[in-house]
């Protein structure tokens, strides 16, 4: 089985130095984690998680206390041992260890400590009460179970020699070659296709020919306008697997500075920025978005309890009546920088279009991606666009994104992506995440996250533009053994098989 | 002993050279905005994971103490580990360089091989249909992108009959070459159209002079005249067009390397600039001005060979 993903070379299989998404091909095939979502979809719950590592796990009625029952016999690969609570301790010690320079060791802050009272028993303590521990934490690339023994032995070469407990084992690193075997020892279910290789194939047409002559069975599909649709031209017979919600498209307005910082006039853009056209402009179409989190997401606003005033639909007669009410009967010019990259960029002049439309015309200067990002954490813009995922947990995007503390700060020394100075500028935001956060009942937590939406979309710090789903494009020889439906970027292909 | 000395003294001119670009590179590096902590941490980074990580990537210290460091490195031939992988970058260069080596000596050779005889054929017989095709071929080599027709012949020879592999460096000498052949014939096609001209050029110039009508006079066979006398006095231009055009090969290969997904230096500086991954440019671009320098030194020695008058000069 030959995968071929959009990047130019292999960075790490070790889990907590993940710097790329492709590269979490390889990791799931060759870790475990504790417990596992459902193949295909999110957990909404901890409960429908389901056990991998872990064969059982209590959650004491605060949520902060929870106890993971470790499978006996799990074997790690190449004779390296039984897997034990040991190796679990040592996972979740080491990513949080600021010696090691993980950059996944920040969501672990809520981790107060690790123990294991017995072989086969890992105790995690939380600071703060977390329900969806789960999906914030447990199921997280960083948080694959690697072995201390192996670690310890090989160091750095770790990354190019690793050892985990999961369905393959590597057999080699090459800069744009990853090569797994079944790993014949594994306690669940064993690999139908004996070996895989991820290829590395950054140029999309590589890739698309790279699918269409069957060089691959899968690819990562090409993100550019019109590029899926070209590729499922030439050969209609080739699956889509299409997985929601992505990576989340947002754009901050910087409050603290003009004009901007009226209300007004972001009210005026969000009526101008058509939504609905955006959503329909990426490939496939995603479901439209209202509040900061994806209608997937649990918490999240969607088509059905979003409330009509909220809305924001496409009124461009309303947005110019706001712009002269601020003042601006005529429009104005402000300068945007942003990034050179294919979906920042096209995102971008979609926008600048449609507030030309309504006489505010975008001076739009597209720099190098490093130096875009360098510019946005140094607080250098003032309309600025992210894209990214988060696990499914609502309350990660607003503590990034939103509160005080992760403002973005001159000398590039912020603490976060809050590139609006929401929370400093208009107050309020931070109290009611922190309520949120130490909620321990799910079903109320969610109810405070529908509330903190909400308020954003009142205040209007950003403008959540859309998802753009993650597709791969697969042939239909390769069967991978159930439906992508929502999901991070990657998935288990331990069920799949070659059919007819 | 006069050759090694020759070549002793070239490499010496070369240092200020090579020290001078890596000046360049290893400021204009630190100039570019776009942290490498940062890039390798990711946007959850704190400010104290970043500067923990300047510290072990060795960018806390002055500037000046840094260049310093980086001199040594280079000196020693120690060019440190990738920021973003880990990896040593000689285990990336002993990985990639070979790649790109391998595409550059076939993708020259195609290019030998097609554009001499041409722009010989051409010259010989101007104004006929020979020439106009090797014109017309010259023509299409220079305007056409190396990608746009690394794409078609993909889609022709690779994806539509299926007779080279898709993508992929290859395993193993014989997969390795197979692998090889198509971007090489990518390369060598543009290179044979600017070998052609230039040898049709020269060559249609030295017919021209007055040593060739005196072989002629003294009636020494066309065939001699045009081999022996003029194509041997024509090559001094093209050995010198066929350096720099080598040059531009591997520059040219990035393209090549990303269209038929090889590995290779080309595409490895490319993405270590995009992250800022200094050790892995510092070291490209330190491979790539030897290069410039070997490939000079190497059109020199050549030159001597086919003109004796510049080997008793040096």
């Amino acid at each position: 089985m030959r995968l071929g993903m959009g990047a130019a070379q292999v960075v790490t299989v070790d889990p907590i130095y993940l710097n790329q998404g492709v590269d979490n091909w390889a990791i799931t095939h060759v870790f475990d984690f504790l417990a596992r979502a459902p193949l295909g979809r999110f957990g909404a719950s901890p409960a429908e998680f389901t056990p991998e590592l872990a064969e059982s796990w209590t959650i004491s009625p605060d949520s902060r206390v929870w106890t993971f029952h470790i499978r006996k016999g799990v074997m790690f690969h190449k004779g390296y041992g039984e897997l034990t609570a040991e190796d679990v301790k040592f996972t979740f010690d080491r990513v949080r260890d600021p010696k090691q320079g993980s950059g996944a060791a920040i969501i672990y802050s809520n981790v107060d400590s690790v123990e294991t009272p017995d072989p086969y028993t890992a105790v995690i303590r939380l600071k703060q009460p977390d329900p969806f521990f789960m999906s914030s934490t447990v199921h997280l690339t960083s948080s694959n179970i690697v072995c201390k023994k192996a670690v310890l032995e090989k160091g750095d070469k770790f990354a190019r020699d690793p050892i985990g407990s999961g369905p393959y084992q590597m057999v080699s690193v090459t800069p744009k070659l990853v090569t797994l075997t079944a790993n014949p020892d594994y306690f669940g279910q064993k690999p139908n296709i004996p070996n895989m290789e991820v290829s590395y194939i950054l140029d999309t047409s590589a890739r698309a020919l790279a699918i269409l002559g069957g060089q691959v069975d899968m690819i990562l599909a090409p993100a550019g306008p019109g590029a899926i649709n070209s590729i499922v031209q030439k050969n209609p017979k080739l699956i889509l697997d299409v997985a929601l919600p992505g990576n989340s498209v947002s754009v901050a307005f910087n409050l603290n500075h003009k004009p901007l910082d009226d209300l007004r006039v972001r009210q005026a853009f969000m009526y101008a920025i058509n939504k609905e056209e955006i959503r329909k402009s990426v490939t496939p179409a995603t479901p439209r978005v209202y509040g900061l989190n994806p209608p997937s997401v649990p918490g999240a606003l969607t088509d059905q309890n979003c409330p009509a005033a909220l809305r924001y639909d496409f009124n461009p007669a309303k947005a110019k009546q706001l712009l002269a009410e601020a003042g601006f009967p005529n429009g104005f010019a402000f300068p945007v920088i942003s990034s050179v990259r294919d979906d920042f960029s096209s995102l971008m002049l979609i926008i600048a279009e449609q507030l030309r439309q309504v006489g505010v015309k975008m001076d739009l200067k597209l720099i190098d991606h490093a130096a875009y990002h360098e510019a946005d954490v140094r607080d250098l813009c003032n309309f600025t666009m992210r894209i990214g995922s988060y696990p499914p947990v609502p309350t990660q995007p607003f503590q990034n994104e939103l509160m005080a503390a992760g403002n973005v700060q001159p000398d590039g020394k912020g603490r976060g992506n809050n590139f609006s100075h929401y929370g400093v500028a208009i107050p309020g935001i931070d109290d009611m995440v922190a309520q949120a956060m130490a909620e321990p009942e799910l079903g109320k937590r969610l109810a405070l996250c529908g509330r903190i939406e909400e308020k954003i979309l009142t205040d209007l710090p950003l403008v959540s533009l859309c998802t753009t789903a993650y597709v791969v494009i697969r042939n239909p020889r390769l069967d991978i053994g159930f439906k992508v439906d929502s999901s991070l970027g990657y998935w288990r292909l331990n069920q799949a098989k070659f059919v007819a | 002993m006069r050759m090694a000395r020759t070549i002793a003294l070239r490499v010496l001119d070369a240092v200020p050279t090579v020290l001078l670009v890596l000046t360049l590179v290893f400021f204009a590096l630190r100039v570019l905005p776009g942290d490498p902590a940062r890039v390798a941490l990711g946007e959850f980074a704190t400010p104290e994971q970043i500067a923990a990580l300047h510290a072990k990537m060795g960018l806390d210290g002055p500037l000046a103490w840094q260049y310093l460091t980086f001199l040594r490195d280079v000196a020693t031939l120690r060019f440190g580990t990738s920021f973003v992988s880990s990896e040593p970058v000689g285990a990336m260069l002993a990985q990639n360089l070979p790649y790109t080596i391998d595409l550059t000596v076939l993708a020259t050779l195609f290019g030998v091989v097609m554009g001499l005889p041409l722009g010989v054929a051409s010259a010989r017989r101007r104004g006929g249909p020979v020439d106009f095709g090797a014109r017309l071929f010259a023509l299409l080599g220079y305007a056409i992108p190396d990608f746009y027709l690394g794409a078609l012949l993909l889609i022709w020879l690779a994806l539509d009959t299926g007779l080279f592999p898709i993508s992929g460096g290859g395993e193993g000498a014989w997969d390795r070459f197979y692998h090889l052949i198509l971007p090489a014939f990518t390369l060598g096609v543009i290179k044979a159209a600017f070998l052609s001209r230039l040898t049709r050029g020269a060559l249609l110039e030295t017919l021209g002079r007055d040593f060739v009508r005196t072989a002629r006079a003294k009636g020494a066979r066309e065939p001699r005249v045009v081999y022996r006398h003029a194509l041997r006095n024509a090559l001094l231009p093209v050995s010198n067009g066929l350096a720099l055009s080598l040059l531009s090969t591997l520059s040219g290969a990035v393209a090549i390397e990303l269209i038929f997904n090889r590995p290779g230096i080309g595409t490895m500086l490319v993405e270590a600039v995009s992250t800022r991954d200094y050790p892995v440019v510092q070291a490209g671009l330190v491979v790539f001005s030897l290069f410039v320098v070997a490939v000079n030194l190497l059109a020199d020695l050549l030159n001597g060979v086919i003109d004796p008058r510049i080997r008793a000069a040096s």
